[in-house]
């Protein structure tokens, strides 16, 4: 108790020196937070994405099976037959086929919105493999529909759109008849339209990216990707379980990447707090002293500096935590604006509190060795420092 | 006897030669003594003073404090010591800077573990006697020289020590401060407490039931 009031009553007084320090811890921190917040997001909008998705595997082209199939399926020129999708269902133990055409419209860099990514699908199947998305105003697609659209959360968001309102693709004209919740998936970006008009938008009638299957028993995927296989030797076929697995590797990576570049930000501010620390301990020998002489343990005085030390980095993790939060936010919008990756960079409990782990433990260490230092001083030298 | 010391020496290794601060001192202290050590700079008195009060421990003899040798004592023992039965007053008046005057002298009551409303009111009697009723909020650098001091004495006298180590008290005060310290300390010593001084104001001295010169290490 005496040591929390006497740590934190030097804190007030050295009021420059405690401001510079927590600002330090702050930038570590946000900048750690903020960092490790994009793969956080990109995590955990996949895993919702994919969790969520009522399809158990996706068939492109041989020549994408070598990338991972997220980073392959933009690159879609519609070379896909769309009547493959009968000879798919007729394949034993698949339930259905969805074939899906995406296009990357309004691709306007000096735009302050974000460009438009159309999944052109069978209006008869949005609700079947989107059965997680809610609209929050008007309708899904129906067979009536030529150009009409639904939206993601994000792009009427964005846009500021609303039902009834109409919106330009290729400067066509399409209303809007329908807009989702926010799902925290990639749907939340995208935009849906009915496959025959996308297809014909883009001169590519008959042409698919990729198909989405149902399978009738998931425990047979690895049966069913055989007889695909066999009867389409040219196409790739992965499951969820491998696109799930190629996506965690890649996130592993990345995070990887992420967690070096954040240590080494955490390493600096280390380092800073070490030094601040050592200085202003330095300057109070004589007051350690003091304490000593009149009674206080070594045990108060290590208490006291390793407090002073917790609290200067526990109020710069705080700060940096609120302050990663503010980060990501802009790192989201650079990512989107800027980069077009549609994903949403997350600082969640979980990271957080790591980050608020992170700063006391940087406390810790960097308050142990002028600690330990100050504590054992023999106190009649420390008396006559000067 | 409060305070016993037999063949008391401190020795300091300066490179190939020793210097000896403390040279085989036989020394009796009572209770309700005002005693001060007088002599030049390097005679030995503020290290005298460091080992009757446990700050620094001896190259050899023994120190009994109430009867009991302390130079054996663990190091929590000695810390217990200090906080309880010896109040120390420092010529640079060693006040925490981050603390009021309050503060500072309720500082030794609770780190012996008393009720922090407690120590308040224990400090504000305190304050009040050393004549600072109206300083309590002020801190350090707010005070004179001469009310530091106060708060100096007010902190030692925190947890009713039976005896009072005065390291130079006046050194840094002018003559008519010095002789208000003086008196202060000499108030203190009719009202039972032993006071040891290590000075080189004579009006403190004055003050003083027994003076002894030291020199080299020895009195003289």
């Amino acid at each position: 108790m005496v040591s929390s009031h006497l740590a934190a009553r030097n804190l007030v007084r050295k009021k420059s020196r405690t401001i510079l320090t927590v600002t330090g811890i702050t930038l570590a921190i946000a900048f750690t937070v903020g960092l490790l917040s994009v793969s956080e997001g990109f995590l955990l909008s996949f895993n919702k994405t994919i969790k969520k998705r009522g399809v158990d595997a996706f068939v492109v082209p041989e020549e994408k099976g070598g990338v991972p199939f997220f980073m392959g399926r933009l690159g879609g020129k519609g070379d896909l037959p769309e009547d493959y999708a009968k000879k798919l269902e007729k394949i034993k133990g698949v339930k259905f086929v969805i074939p899906v055409k995406v296009v990357v419209a309004d691709l306007d860099p000096f735009s302050a919105n974000m460009p438009l990514i159309v999944d052109g699908i069978p209006v008869s199947a949005l609700p079947k493999i989107r059965s997680y998305c809610r609209l929050t105003q008007g309708r899904m697609l129906n067979d009536q529909d030529k150009k009409s659209l639904v939206l993601g959360y994000n792009v009427a968001k964005d846009r500021k759109l609303k039902v009834g309102d109409e919106q330009s693709i290729l400067e066509e004209p399409f209303r809007v008849v329908g807009i989702f919740e926010q799902t925290g998936t990639i749907s939340d970006f995208k935009t849906y339209a009915p496959l025959p008009t996308v297809q014909r938008l883009f001169g590519e009638k008959g042409k698919i990216d990729y198909f989405e299957i149902k399978a009738e028993e998931v425990d047979q995927m690895g049966v069913l990707v055989k007889k695909i296989k066999e009867q389409f030797p040219h196409l790739s076929v992965f499951p969820l379980e491998q696109v799930v697995r190629q996506m965690k590797e890649m996130l592993s990576m990345a995070r990887a990447i992420h967690i070096c570049v954040a240590s080494f930000a955490l390493l600096i501010g280390v380092l800073f707090v070490a030094c601040t620390q050592v200085w202003a301990i330095s300057e109070r020998i004589k007051e350690f002293a003091t304490l000593r002489v009149i009674g206080a343990s070594r045990s108060f005085i290590f208490k006291t500096i390793l407090i002073e030390s917790i609290i200067l980095t526990g109020l710069g993790g705080i700060l940096g935590c609120f302050s990663g939060f503010g980060l990501s936010k802009v790192i989201t919008l650079l990512l989107q604006r800027i980069a077009h990756l549609y994903l949403e960079a997350q600082v969640t409990p979980r990271l957080f509190l790591g980050g608020m782990l992170i700063s006391i433990l940087i406390g810790t260490l960097s308050g142990l060795l002028p600690a330990l230092k100050i504590a054992r001083e023999n106190m009649a030298e420390s008396l006559r420092y000067e | 006897m409060l305070v016993e010391t037999v063949g008391l020496s401190k020795t300091y290794e300066m490179g190939t030669y020793e210097v000896k601060a403390v040279d085989n001192l036989n020394l009796k202290i009572e209770e309700g003594d005002f005693i001060s050590f007088m002599g030049p700079s390097g005679s030995g008195k503020t290290t005298l003073l460091n080992l009757i009060g446990c700050v620094d421990n001896p190259t050899r003899g023994k120190i009994y404090f109430e009867g009991r040798e302390v130079t054996s004592l663990k190091e929590r023992e000695l810390d217990a010591l200090r906080l309880l039965r010896i109040g120390f007053v420092f010529q640079s008046f060693n006040l925490l800077p981050a603390f009021s005057a309050l503060e500072n002298v309720s500082l030794p009551m609770e780190l012996a573990g008393i009720p922090r409303s407690q120590g308040r009111q224990k400090a504000k009697e305190l304050l009040g006697l050393v004549g600072l009723e109206k300083r309590f909020f002020h801190r350090p650098y707010q005070l004179s020289a001469g009310e530091q001091q106060r708060v100096g004495i007010a902190r030692a006298l925190a947890n009713n020590p039976s005896l009072i180590l005065a390291d130079e008290p006046t050194g840094n005060l002018d003559s008519n401060t010095a002789l208000e310290i003086a008196n202060l300390l000499g108030k203190l010593n009719k009202e039972g407490k032993t006071i040891i001084v290590v000075t080189h104001a004579e009006d403190i001295s004055q003050k003083a039931k027994k003076v002894f010169k030291m020199r080299d290490g020895k009195i003289i």
